[in-house]
C-alpha cells in the first residue's frame, strides 16, 4: 500500500447551519488526510458532526436540506477542490469516483422504484448499453452477496430487509468503481449478525476494488476490527488522530480515554460508546478555550481561555489537548 | 391474481353497491313526492279506467320494492323516464346536454393538471423565491374566492368592461374561455399548492439524497425521484376533485347560460321536473363514483407500498 | 385540556392565526352590531335612488330597488355567520358521534357508517345540497339541514381513525380491563384527545358552509328576497351587471373576507394543535 498517496485531503473544513437560535457550528476547522487504500475511521458521539462532514465532502448539503448553511475550507480529491466545483462538475465526481452509503438504509432507497432499477440508474450514467447495464446490475447484486439476485432486483425496497437494503446501497455506490467510499455508520441500523456480514463485505470489496474507505462510526469494536487509522471528533473538532494501534495502546486525549474506559472489555461486537457524563456544548455558542473543558477531568487553567491546536506528538499521532503531554497512565477519577 | 387486481375488483364491487344505494335513495325520494308519473301527465283524456290500466301497465299498483326493481331495470336499459315539462325522454335530453358539460369540465381538468403541476414543482423546488411567494399568495386568494363569484367577476372584467369575450352561450372557442377559467382557477390553485407541499416533503426525504449521491443530475433527480413521488397524492387528488368540479359546473353553467347538464338541472329544479332532476343526479353520481374509483385504484397502481397494503387487506 | 390551552397560546404567536382571529372578531362584531353600524335598514327602498354608484351617502352604492348596499352587506354577515355556525354545529355533533361509534365499536356499526359516508360522497356536496333544498323547499332552515347533511362525513372519517388509534392505547385497554363502561371510556379518554382535531375541522368547515349558503341563495334555493343574504344579493345583481357592477363586487369580497379569515384561523389552529392533520 502506498502510504504517501492521498485519496482525500480535508483542510480547515468548517460547517455552519442556520437554526432558529442562530448559526450553529457543526464542524470547526477540521483537517485530515485519507491515504490511498486505507480504511480511515471517524469516531465520535452522536451529534458531533460526523455526518455533516461527510455530506459536505459529497456536496450533499444544499439550500433545500439546510437553508442558510455556510461551508468553509477545502476538500482536495483527485487534484480538485470539491467545495469549489459547480453542481454540474460535482455530478461527475459523485457516484463515479466518490461513493457514499448512508446511516440508515431503511429510507435511503426510493420506495416507488425496484431495487434493480435504482442501481441500473447509476450504471447507465456511464453511457453503457441497456443490456450491458442490466447484466452489470445482476453482477453487482451477486457481488454484494444478495441471495437470489434476480428476484431481489425486481423487489421494491420495502420488500427487502434492512441488511438487504444496505447491500443494495453498497452495490449502487460501488457500481462505478469509486476511488473512495464514504460509509456513514453502515451497520448501525442493522442486526448484530448482519453487521458482521456487511463489514466483511466492505473489507472484501475494498481489497478487490483497491479503493479507500472513510468509515464513520461510533462503534469502537468496528474500529478495532477493520480500521487502519482513526480520528476522534468531539463537538465539531478533531481531538485526536492516530493509527489504530496508537489509539488503543496509547490514547492521549482525555475524551478518547473516557470513550475507551466506557467500552465494555474486549470490544464486543456491539461495543457502542456508552454515554459519558455531561452533554455536548450548544453549537450556537461561541466557546472560548477547549470545547471539552466542561466534561474534562484533567482540565487546567489555560483550557478556559485557549483552544488547543491539533499537534503531532509522535509521528502519525496528533492530539488537541493542553494536558495531553502530561497525562500518562490512568485518568484521575 | 395480483394484489392490485384483487383490490380493483373489490373496489369496483363496492362502487356498484354505492351507486345502488344512491338509486334506492333517489327512488325513495321520488316516491315520497306528491303525485305519481301518471297523475303528472295531467291530461283531460285520461279517465279513471285508463289511469288504472296505465298504472298496471307501468307497475304503479305494485308494492314499492317491485316498483323500484321495475324502475331500476328501466334505468339499466337506459330508460330514465320522460320530462314532465315537454315529454321528452330524459336519456335523450341528457345525451344531448352531456357533451357541453364534458367540454368545459374536461378542459378545466386538463388545464388544472397541466398548469398546476409544473408551477407547483417550480414553486416547491425554489421555495422562498419571488416566484414561490407570488404563487403562494395568488393561490391563497384564488382558493378563497367562491367560484360563482369568480364567474361574475370574470364577466365584469372581460365581457362587460373590456368587451373581449362573450358573456354567455355556447358559441365556439371564445365562449369556452370564461366558464373554463371560472371552473379551473380555484381547482388549479388547490392542485398547485398540493404539488408544492408534496414536492417540499419529498425533497426532504433521504432517498433524494441517495439519488444525488449516486451521481444523477439535478433535473433527473427532480423529475424521476421528486416529481414522480409527489405525483402519487397529486394524481389521486385530481380524481377525487372531480365531484367538486362537477358541482361547480352546475353553478358555472347557470351563470354563463352554458347549455350543459348543470344548466338543465337548474331549469328542471325551477320547473319541478323531477324525472329530469333524478336523471341528472343519477348521471352525476355515476361520474363521481367512477372518477373516485379510478382515483383509488390509481393510488395502488402508482405506489407499490399502497398496492401491497391493499392486497394485504383483501387477502 | 391544559394542553389545548398551551397549544392555543402557541397559536397566539402565529401571525396568520392572529390575523384570522381579528377577522373573525370583526365579523362577529358586524353581525351583532349590524343595526347600529348600518346607516339604513336592509329593506328600505328608495326607488328614485336605485343603482347609484358608491358615494358619501351610500358608501357601497344602492341596488335596483334603491336599497343601501352597505347596510345589506352588514346585515348579510348576520345570516352568513348564523347559518354557518348552526350548520357546522350540527354536522360536528353528528359527524363526531358517528365517528366515535364507528371507531370505538368497529364491526357492523363501522361498516354501516363508513358505507353511509361513501354514499354521501358519491355526490358532489353542492349537488346534494341542491337536491335536498329542492326536496324540502327554499328556506334558511332547509339550507342549514342541507349543508349539515353534506358535510358531516369528513368529521366522521377523521374522528373514526383517531378513535381507532386511541382505542388500542395501553391506558384505554387498562381502563377497559378495570371494567369501566364504554361511555365513560369514550368520554374520559377518547373524546378529550379528539377535541383538538374537532376544533380544527370545525373552524375550517365554517367558510365552506358560508360559501355553500351563499351558493344556494344565489340559485334561489336558500334565503329568499328581501333577505340580504350575500348569495341573494349576487343573484339579484346579475341583471344589472353592466349598469351597476359594484353591486356584484362587494358581496364577493365579503365572502372572501370570511373564507380567508377562517382559513387563516383554522390553519393556525391546525399547526398548533395537530400539525400532521391533512385537511
Ligand atoms: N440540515 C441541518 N440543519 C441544521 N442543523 C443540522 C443539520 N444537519 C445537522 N445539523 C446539526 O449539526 C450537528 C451535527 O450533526 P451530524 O448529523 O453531523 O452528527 P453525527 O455526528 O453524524 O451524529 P450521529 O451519530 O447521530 O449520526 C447536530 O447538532 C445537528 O443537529
Ligand atoms: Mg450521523
Amino acid at each position: 500500500m502506498d502510504q504517501t498517496r492521498r485519496a482525500l485531503c480535508v483542510q480547515h473544513l468548517d460547517i455552519q447551519f442556520s437554526t432558529p437560535h442562530g448559526m450553529a457550528r457543526a464542524v470547526q476547522e477540521v483537517s485530515f488526510d485519507i491515504h490511498a487504500g486505507e480504511i480511515y475511521a471517524l469516531v465520535g458521539e452522536s451529534g458531533c458532526g460526523k455526518t455533516s462532514a461527510a455530506h459536505a465532502v459529497m456536496g450533499l448539503i444544499n439550500r433545500i436540506n439546510a437553508p442558510g448553511h455556510r461551508i468553509g475550507g477545502r476538500v482536495l480529491f483527485e487534484d480538485k477542490d470539491l467545495l469549489s466545483l459547480t453542481e454540474e462538475e460535482m455530478c461527475h465526481v459523485r457516484g463515479r469516483s466518490l461513493g457514499m452509503i448512508f446511516q440508515n438504509p431503511l429510507d435511503a432507497l426510493n420506495p416507488l422504484y425496484r431495487a434493480g432499477y435504482q442501481v441500473y440508474e447509476a450504471i447507465v450514467l456511464d453511457k453503457i448499453g441497456k443490456i450491458e447495464a442490466w447484466r452489470r446490475v445482476a453482477e453487482l447484486f451477486n457481488q454484494v452477496k444478495l441471495s437470489d439476485p434476480e428476484a431481489r432486483m425486481r423487489s421494491y425496497p420495502q420488500e427487502l430487509s434492512g441488511g438487504m437494503r444496505q447491500r443494495v446501497m453498497i452495490g449502487m455506490m460501488l457500481a462505478r468503481n469509486p476511488r473512495l467510499l464514504i460509509a456513514d455508520e453502515p451497520t448501525t441500523a442493522l442486526d448484530v449478525t448482519i453487521q458482521a456480514q456487511v463489514l466483511e463485505l466492505i473489507l472484501a470489496l475494498r481489497a478487490a476494488l483497491e479503493m479507500s474507505v472513510w468509515l464513520i462510526t461510533h462503534d469502537f469494536g468496528i474500529v478495532a476490527e477493520i480500521a487502519d487509522r482513526v480520528a476522534v471528533m468531539y463537538a465539531g473538532v478533531l481531538v485526536e488522530e492516530a493509527d489504530v494501534l496508537g489509539i488503543f495502546d496509547n490514547p492521549r486525549h482525555p475524551y478518547t480515554r473516557m470513550l475507551m474506559a466506557s467500552l465494555p472489555r474486549g470490544f464486543k461486537r456491539d461495543g457502542r460508546l456508552r454515554t459519558i457524563a455531561g452533554l455536548l456544548p450548544d453549537p450556537t455558542l461561541e466557546i472560548p478555550g477547549c470545547r471539552f473543558r466542561d466534561r474534562c477531568p484533567a482540565k487546567i487553567e489555560v483550557c478556559a481561555t485557549q483552544a488547543p491546536a491539533l499537534v503531532e506528538i509522535t509521528p502519525g499521532h496528533r492530539v488537541a489537548c493542553h494536558v495531553a503531554a502530561t497525562v500518562k497512565g490512568d485518568l484521575p477519577p | 391474481m395480483n394484489d392490485l387486481t384483487a383490490y380493483a375488483i373489490r373496489r369496483i364491487f363496492q362502487s356498484v353497491f354505492i351507486v345502488l344505494a344512491v338509486t334506492i335513495l333517489l327512488f325513495a325520494i321520488m316516491h315520497m313526492m306528491p303525485g305519481d308519473p301518471i297523475q303528472l301527465i295531467d291530461s283531460p283524456r285520461l279517465d279513471e279506467a285508463t289511469t288504472a290500466k296505465l298504472r298496471a301497465r307501468w307497475g304503479l299498483d305494485k308494492p314499492p320494492v317491485v316498483q323500484y326493481l321495475y324502475w331500476l331495470l328501466n334505468v339499466l336499459k337506459g330508460d330514465l323516464g320522460r320530462s314532465i315539462t315537454n315529454g321528452q325522454s330524459v336519456s335523450v335530453l341528457l345525451a344531448a346536454r352531456l357533451p357541453a358539460t364534458l367540454h368545459i369540465t374536461l378542459t378545466a381538468l386538463l388545464l388544472q393538471y397541466l398548469v398546476a403541476v409544473p408551477l407547483g414543482l417550480m414553486a416547491g423546488y425554489h421555495q422562498g423565491s419571488v416566484f414561490d411567494r407570488l404563487a403562494v399568495s395568488v393561490t391563497s386568494v384564488l382558493r378563497a374566492i367562491p367560484y360563482f363569484w369568480l364567474g361574475i367577476l370574470l364577466i365584469i372584467v372581460f365581457a362587460v368592461s373590456f368587451r373581449l369575450l362573450p358573456v354567455s352561450g355556447y358559441r365556439g372557442f371564445q365562449s369556452l374561455i370564461l366558464p373554463v377559467l371560472t371552473l379551473t382557477l380555484p381547482a388549479l390553485a388547490d392542485t398547485l399548492r398540493l404539488t408544492r407541499s408534496e414536492v417540499l416533503e419529498v425533497l426532504r426525504e433521504k432517498h433524494v439524497t441517495t439519488a444525488v449521491a449516486k451521481g444523477l443530475r439535478p433535473q433527473m433527480v427532480l423529475l424521476r425521484h421528486v416529481l414522480r413521488n409527489a405525483l402519487v397524492p397529486v394524481t389521486v387528488m385530481f380524481f377525487l376533485s372531480v365531484p367538486w368540479l362537477i358541482g361547480g359546473s352546475v353553478i358555472v353553467e347557470t351563470i354563463f347560460a352554458w347549455p350543459g347538464t348543470g344548466r338543465l338541472l337548474w331549469k328542471a329544479i325551477s320547473a319541478q321536473d323531477y324525472p329530469v332532476v333524478q336523471g341528472i343526479i343519477l348521471l352525476i353520481t355515476l361520474l363521481t363514483v367512477i372518477s373516485t374509483t379510478i382515483g383509488d385504484i390509481l393510488t395502488g397502481l402508482l405506489d407499490p407500498r399502497i398496492r401491497a397494503e391493499l392486497g394485504g387487506r383483501v387477502a | 385540556m391544559t394542553s389545548i390551552w398551551k397549544a392555543l397560546r402557541e397559536a397566539g404567536r402565529n401571525k396568520s392565526f392572529l390575523v384570522g382571529l381579528a377577522i373573525m372578531a370583526s365579523l362577529i362584531a358586524a353581525a351583532l352590531l349590524a343595526d347600529w353600524i348600518s346607516p339604513y335598514t336592509y329593506d328600505e327602498m328608495v326607488i328614485v335612488e336605485a343603482l347609484r354608484p358608491p358615494s358619501g351617502q351610500h358608501w357601497l352604492g344602492t341596488d335596483h330597488l334603491g336599497r343601501d348596499s352597505f347596510s345589506r352587506l352588514i346585515h348579510g354577515s348576520r345570516i352568513a355567520l348564523k347559518v354557518g355556525a348552526i350548520a357546522v354545529t350540527i354536522q360536528t355533533v353528528v359527524g363526531v358521534l358517528l365517528g366515535l361509534l364507528a371507531g370505538y365499536y368497529g364491526g357492523w356499526q363501522d361498516r354501516v357508517i363508513i358505507f353511509l359516508t361513501d354514499v354521501i360522497w358519491a355526490l358532489p356536496p353542492i349537488v346534494l345540497a341542491i337536491a335536498i333544498c329542492t326536496l324540502l323547499g327554499p328556506s334558511l332552515t332547509n339550507v342549514i339541514i342541507a349543508i349539515a347533511a353534506v358535510s358531516w362525513a369528513q368529521f366522521t372519517r377523521i374522528v373514526r381513525s383517531k378513535t381507532q388509534a386511541l382505542k388500542n392505547m395501553p391506558y384505554v385497554e387498562a381502563a377497559r380491563a378495570m371494567g369501566e363502561s364504554d361511555l365513560s371510556i369514550i368520554l374520559r379518554y377518547i373524546l378529550p384527545n379528539v377535541i383538538p382535531v374537532i376544533i380544527v375541522l370545525a373552524t375550517l368547515a365554517l367558510p365552506v358552509a358560508v360559501v355553500n349558503t351563499t351558493a344556494l341563495g344565489f340559485l334561489g334555493l336558500g334565503a329568499q328576497p328581501p333577505l340580504p343574504d350575500w348569495g341573494v344579493i349576487l343573484s339579484e345583481s346579475m341583471t344589472y351587471i353592466r349598469r351597476a357592477p359594484w353591486i356584484s363586487i362587494f358581496p364577493g369580497l365579503a365572502i372572501i373576507y370570511v373564507v380567508l379569515g377562517f382559513n387563516l384561523l383554522g390553519e393556525g389552529l391546525r399547526d398548533a394543535l395537530d400539525p400532521r392533520l391533512k385537511v
